[in-house]
């Protein structure tokens, strides 16, 4: 996990995952209140804030953008500017939208899009998953092996950025000569590509036993998470409280 | 097969999963239209459910998702893409379990594609409350069938090559 935490600013860390994740869904609820352009101004602006004390950057605002545009945005207003043609085409209410209704809907939407990825890159994973692990520990209990999938979802996390070098040093160096290639078909590019995805499948899979150690010896390091309230979550709590009074009073 | 060996394997697979479809990265996409990815990864659910038991296709499915989505795209996006793997692998399953004879890994996978696509577009629309956002549906079907053909080409050439050399010859049921 230690290319991954390092990643984060260490600063970021500060406030418990427990009491962020519970501001978090606090934030996201109340956005999904905002009634006019008003809130949603108000509610952008603490949403700024949040991410400068954060010290979250403008490369996380943009990748938001960018992934909500994508899954979201791009049907949504397909389907607005589809509807709008139909509706002059045939004017009548099966086609008529309600473009401030419909501004609001998205901005809400990606108020919530928002407060939950910022909580995941604002936050370490390995405190993430001591928190759910403890949250969740009633299932381990009950015979649902969370605990299992989340040491998983933490090896997998670390194996990643232990060999994604390696992979894009050698595997995309492979695979760019075969599209550079101009002098290949499709089917014989398509056929080399199987060969090298079918060779590194069986040279991954001889690292079994090696990978089957390491999670056995992973699995030792149990749940560390306590809840704890410093003077940095009660200023949190405080903060989030005192503008959600303020902006629906 | 242990289960801890069951677990180091998925495991693996998560990583390759995760690992090819970066390639996607170097493979020009024959029309760029947002939303539409060539979705390399469903190569390795295509092996899963060649070689591997069921419960393991969906927990390859589901642990890729939570580690895409924390990795990457952050994980508001995942209730799309687990809505997408999972109904996209269940169908797959079956439709290779009782319908074999009628499909190839191709059409397998261009099925995959096409109910991976559909799934995330209702799950769009159910969020939103919005129909419009199906108005889309066209447009990512039709790129579904042609990226479904692509990685299924792939796929295809992948699982017979597997099962010709003997890999993961231990988990064949």
């Amino acid at each position: 996990m230690q290319a991954y935490s390092t990643g984060l600013n260490s600063k970021n860390t500060e406030l418990d995952a427990g009491i962020k994740l519970v501001l978090a869904i606090l934030l996201a609820v109340a956005s999904a209140f905002c009634k006019n352009g008003r809130d949603l101004v108000y509610f952008s602006i603490f949403l700024f804030a949040i991410t400068v004390f954060l010290k979250s950057d403008l490369r996380f605002i943009l990748k938001n953008l960018f992934s909500f545009g994508i899954i979201i945005l791009t049907p949504y207003l397909f389907g607005i500017l589809l509807s709008l043609g139909l509706n002059r085409l045939n004017p009548g209410p099966v086609y008529s939208i309600d473009l401030n209704a419909a501004l609001l809907k998205m901005t809400r939407i990606f108020f919530i899009w928002y407060i939950g990825n910022l909580y995941f890159f604002t936050t370490s994973l390995e405190a993430i998953m001591d928190m759910f692990d403890k949250v969740f520990s009633p299932l381990n209990r009950a015979g649902i092996p969370v605990s299992r999938y989340l040491n998983m979802i933490m090896f997998i996390v670390n194996e990643l950025s232990r060999t994604v070098g390696q992979f894009k040093g050698e595997i995309f160096e492979q695979a760019g000569l075969i599209f550079k290639n101009r002098q290949l078909g499709i089917k014989t590019r398509l056929k080399e590509l199987a060969h090298i995805i079918v060779n590194y499948i069986a040279n991954s899979l001889q690292r079994t036993d090696e990978i089957q150690e390491q999670v056995e010896l992973s699995c030792v390091n149990n749940c560390q998470y306590t809840l704890r309230i410093s003077k940095n979550e009660i200023a949190a709590i405080l903060g989030c409280i005192i503008f959600l009074v303020l902006l629906f009073a | 097969m242990t289960k801890k060996k069951r677990e180091a394997v998925i495991i693996i697979l998560i990583c390759n999963a995760i690992l090819i479809s970066l390639l996607e990265l170097i493979i020009p996409v024959p029309i760029p239209i947002p939303g539409v990815k060539l979705g390399l990864a469903n190569i390795i659910t295509i092996i899963a459910i060649a070689f591997l038991e069921f419960k393991d296709v969906l927990t390859i499915v589901v642990l890729r998702c939570i580690v895409v989505g924390v990795l990457s795209k952050g994980i508001t996006a995942l209730p799309f893409s687990l809505s997408g793997g999972l109904l996209s692998a269940l169908v797959m399953w079956l439709v290779y379990k009782k319908m074999s004879k009628l499909f190839s890994i191709k059409g397998i996978s261009i099925i995959g594609a096409i109910t991976h696509n559909a799934a995330q577009l209702i799950v769009a629309s159910v969020i939103l409350r919005e129909t419009v956002v199906l108005y889309y549906l066209p447009v990512l079907l039709i790129s579904a069938i042609i990226t479904g053909l692509i990685t299924g080409t792939i796929s295809e050439l992948t699982v017979k090559e597997i099962k010709k050399r003997g890999i993961l010859s231990e988990f064949i049921q």
